[in-house]
């Protein structure tokens, strides 16, 4: 287990460093120069002397691997730059955005792993019932609807007719709900359908019948089928808590919740890169050591390679 | 005394109307050891499995199959899940595959009991213990202690056997427990059921196709192919004069296989 | 051809298959069928009802909503086949490449496919959207850039299982150049996985296009479509919300039908899977 950790670890380290560089590499393709942006987005004119001022303050005056490794060593200390818009530092801006987010994503992660193990379990084992059926209908349209359409309607229903929950903003406990359940919904759909193919292919399987052969009870069967499909939808759930935070983008632009990916989108519109930059950074980081964390913990389960010498 | 009393077992396929096993009847008496042979696909398994309700939904079972004066084709699937295990157990083919690969052996042995008989977990595993001993298991406390990959296939299917004996079944089904060792523990395996029917007297239903080792353990015989009875009786008759053609053919590739290897022996010996 | 036989009797797959092809039908005629021109405003008729004129309605703007749909289906899904044909292109190509002459070739494409694919692809896309700038062509690129390393890695494994197999060993040692055994050989025999995954692929484009074009970085007013209407449809919400309903339910039946369509053309190419399917019914 130490060794496979080690070795992940170890394997890891490439990644980030890519990963760095493609972020840093970002800035370059875009088509105007960050110099000239900085200046426009404080509505400056950017004469030739006034440019060239901005550069040497941007420290675009230096040669790429410079550059490169000064904002890398910079990055490591949570030093990101300042926005063109504001001159706030970057972190500060993420660091206050980052919370409303990660309370969004924990609420869906949570509705979605209790919606659909629920179901997912449920229709696995009254697998060809009408409620299996149904709920497969259901799942399927639910992988097909758009995240911003299926918001828009729970918020034209819930918020605007029967006014339970606020439309928009982060007021209060209740008004996070609509949110989380829309981000939601689309990975309900996915898992539920994940782990009701597990358990039933899980079902197939040689212990399953010794099980049944020896009089266990059904419940204590499906615990065991349960257990063994879970290893396998686990790396999947792992994987999507990256995707939820990523997903947020959409869902928080409908609901308008202060979170990172709101402010992703107002850094586009405004074309702040050192916060774009910033944003594409922590989010491939993250990426990368939820996959890490998933993976360590699923081989925790698994005897096979927990045992690994 | 018969035990078990199979009358007309038909076992149909839903989706194609196959018929997959035929009209099928024997007896089982206590304390003898019935014999199952026939090649891959005859549906000696499907019979056996039939037997306890362990067939896929979309087969469709008929006939009677008389056990402790009920039919165990009607009654309710508690009953028959308590019969399961308790009085009639069940060894598999492939013990390779046949635990929860996420639980130590211990814990789903400990599991079965504490499920049929009113033990708690302690005792429970004392039990298993002891059973795990019977089988000539040295070091059972460690062998509980493992997951099934850590173990042989000869192991796993000892456990097997050790859990099944463990719940003291009146009959116990042993669907071709050697197919899937080797040689060596081929023998063995043969060897514990033996010595477990010596001890304990219980009835068995070993399927096999493997011919000679079925005339070691068998008192009766039933022959079948494409999922019907060839020949059914008692061993010594059977194997000594077969009635039908297949049978004989089965009895003669065996002796002429066997001669062939005794002779290739005596050459290099000799 | 077998395949395409077993899907021809799924009748699900042929419902999919018609309206995939309906869709782009109407699309391609829009200028002829559409009763109106999508983009002019007409502000004493805004929000029409339903009538033999406007068959949808009007909008805020009094335009035609029937119209601007089927416009709109030039956007969406014709900007969405294109960027599957190029993510396919690339990926196929790049594929090919790695998987045939292994080396060194094989390690950079893969080692750069690995950092790309360690970005959430969602995130990859607003980060390239986002450097380029808001657009339609830049949504386009972006969504190639953040999926061509799946196909390329895909490719290649399907391409070092060929490479393995006798008839290529022998093509190779009778002395076929390379370019002859990826046409000829590989490139017909990795085909047939990767249009399923296309298919598949062909409805999440097709989501993230409008999706971008909802927040606004992607299709700029007044040019129709789909996840844009919405986005208009957004901010009248209270006084007229069936105004969401028709551009929703738009994206909602063709990525239904691309989705549906994949796991069928899946269970047509593996047959196993689709007798399981029979016993489950």
């Amino acid at each position: 287990m130490k060794n496979y950790i080690l070795r992940r670890l170890l394997g890891i380290i490439p990644i980030l460093i890519g990963i760095s560089f493609f972020s840093f590499v970002l800035i370059s393709i875009s088509p105007s120069d960050p110099a000239e942006v900085a200046l426009r987005v404080n509505e400056i004119t950017p004469t030739p002397d006034a440019v060239a001022a901005m550069r040497v303050e941007l420290g675009l005056d230096k040669s790429f691997g410079i550059r490169y490794l000064d904002w890398l060593s910079a990055s490591l200390t949570g030093e990101f730059g300042r926005s063109y818009v504001n001159k706030q530092p970057v972190i500060a801006e993420l660091g206050k955005a980052l919370p409303a987010t990660l309370a969004l994503a924990i609420v869906s992660l949570f509705v979605t792993i209790v919606a659909s193990i629920s179901v997912g379990v449920l229709c696995a084992v009254y697998e060809g019932s009408i409620g299996d059926k149904i709920t497969r209908g259901i799942v399927f349209f639910g992988t097909a609807i758009p995240s911003f359409w299926a918001g828009l309607l729970l918020m034209w229903l819930f918020a605007v007719q029967l006014n339970l929950f606020p439309t928009s903003g982060m007021d209060g406990a209740s008004s996070i709900i609509l949110p989380a359940v829309t981000l939601s919904l689309t990975y309900i759909s996915t898992y539920v359908r994940l782990i009701r193919n597990n358990m039933i292919q899980n079902q197939q399987e040689n212990y399953v019948l010794y099980a049944r052969a020896r009089g266990l009870r059904e419940s204590t069967i499906i615990k065991h089928v349960f257990k063994n499909s879970l290893q396998s939808s686990l790396t999947a759930l792992g994987m999507s808590v990256p995707k939820l935070i990523a997903g947020t983008v959409i869902v928080e632009n409908i609901f308008a919740w202060p979170g990172i990916g709101r402010l992703c989108v107002t850094a586009i519109f405004n074309r702040d890169f050192p916060i774009i930059q910033a944003y594409v950074l922590l989010m491939a980081v993250l990426f990368v050591l939820c996959n890490l964390l998933v993976d360590i913990f699923s081989a925790s389960l698994d005897p096979r390679i927990r045992q690994e010498e | 005394m018969t035990l078990l009393k199979v009358k007309d077992l038909t076992v149909r396929d839903v989706r194609n109307n196959e018929i997959v096993v035929k009209n099928i009847n024997f007896d089982l008496a206590a304390n003898t050891c019935l014999g199952i042979v026939g090649e891959s696909g005859s549906g000696k398994s499907m019979t056996c499995k039939a037997l306890l309700g362990l067939t896929h939904p979309w087969l469709k079972v008929t006939g009677q199959i008389d056990f402790d004066g009920k039919n165990l084709l009607t009654v309710s699937r508690e009953t028959l899940r308590q019969i399961r295990g308790q009085r009639i157990g069940m060894v598999l083919q492939d013990a390779m595959t046949a635990f929860d690969p996420l639980c130590t052996i211990g814990d789903q042995m400990i599991e079965t009991l504490c499920e049929h008989t009113a033990v708690n977990k302690k005792a429970a595993a004392t039990a298993v213990e002891e059973a795990l001993e019977k089988m000539c298991i040295r070091e059972p406390i460690a062998v509980c202690k493992k997951y099934p990959h850590q173990l042989s296939g000869g192991m796993l299917q000892r456990c097997m056997i050790a859990l099944t004996i463990a719940l003291k079944p009146d009959i116990i089904i042993a669907d071709e427990p050697t197919t899937a060792l080797d040689s060596i523990n081929q023998r063995e395996v043969v060897e514990e059921f033996q010595r477990l029917r010596e001890l304990t007297g219980t009835a068995l239903i070993f399927i096999s196709h493997d011919l000679g080792i079925v005339q070691s353990l068998a008192h009766q015989v039933l022959v079948m192919r494409n999922g019907e009875r060839v020949e059914y009786g008692a061993a010594q008759a059977v194997f000594q004069n077969p009635q039908h053609e297949y049978t004989r053919y089965l009895v003669d590739t065996r002796i002429s296989l066997t001669q062939s290897f005794r002779d290739a022996m005596q050459k290099r010996c000799g | 051809m077998l395949v395409w036989k077993r899907l021809t009797t799924d009748k699900m797959a042929l419902i999919c298959l018609v309206i995939i092809a309906g869709v782009l039908l109407l699309g391609a005629l829009a200028p002829v069928i559409a009763p109106h021109n999508p983009v002019e405003p007409n502000l004493k008729i805004k929000f029409a009802a339903m009538s033999w004129e406007y068959p949808l309605g009007t909008d805020q703007l009094g335009r035609c909503v029937f119209s601007r749909l089927l416009y709109g289906v030039h956007t969406t899904v014709v900007l969405a086949l294109v960027t599957m044909g190029a993510t396919l292109v690339i990926g196929t190509l790049l594929g090919l490449i790695a998987g045939f002459f292994r080396g060194w070739v094989d390690e950079a494409i893969m080692r750069l496919c690995d950092v790309l694919l360690s970005f959430p692809s969602e995130v990859m896309i607003l980060a390239i959207v986002g450097m380029l700038g808001p657009g339609l062509t830049n949504v386009v690129i972006a969504n190639i850039a953040a999926k061509w390393a799946w196909y390329t890695r895909m490719i290649r494994s399907l391409v070092i299982q060929h490479m393995n197999r006798n008839y290529i060993r022998f093509s190779r040692v009778s002395g076929r150049n390379p370019g002859y055994i990826m046409r000829r050989h590989l490139f017909p025999g990795v085909a047939g996985d990767v249009i399923v995954l296309a298919t598949l692929d062909t409805g999440w484009v097709i989501l993230n296009i409008s999706a971008l074009s909802f927040l606004g970085l992607g299709v700029q007013a007044p040019i129709p479509e789909w996840g844009m209407m919405l986005n208009e449809a957004k901010n009248i919400m209270t006084t007229h919300p069936t105004q969401m309903l028709a551009p929703g339910l738009a994206i909602l039946t063709v990525v239904a039908a691309f989705n549906f369509l994949g796991d069928s053309i899946r269970d047509a190419l593996d047959p196993r899977h689709n007798q399981q399917k029979a016993v489950a019914k």
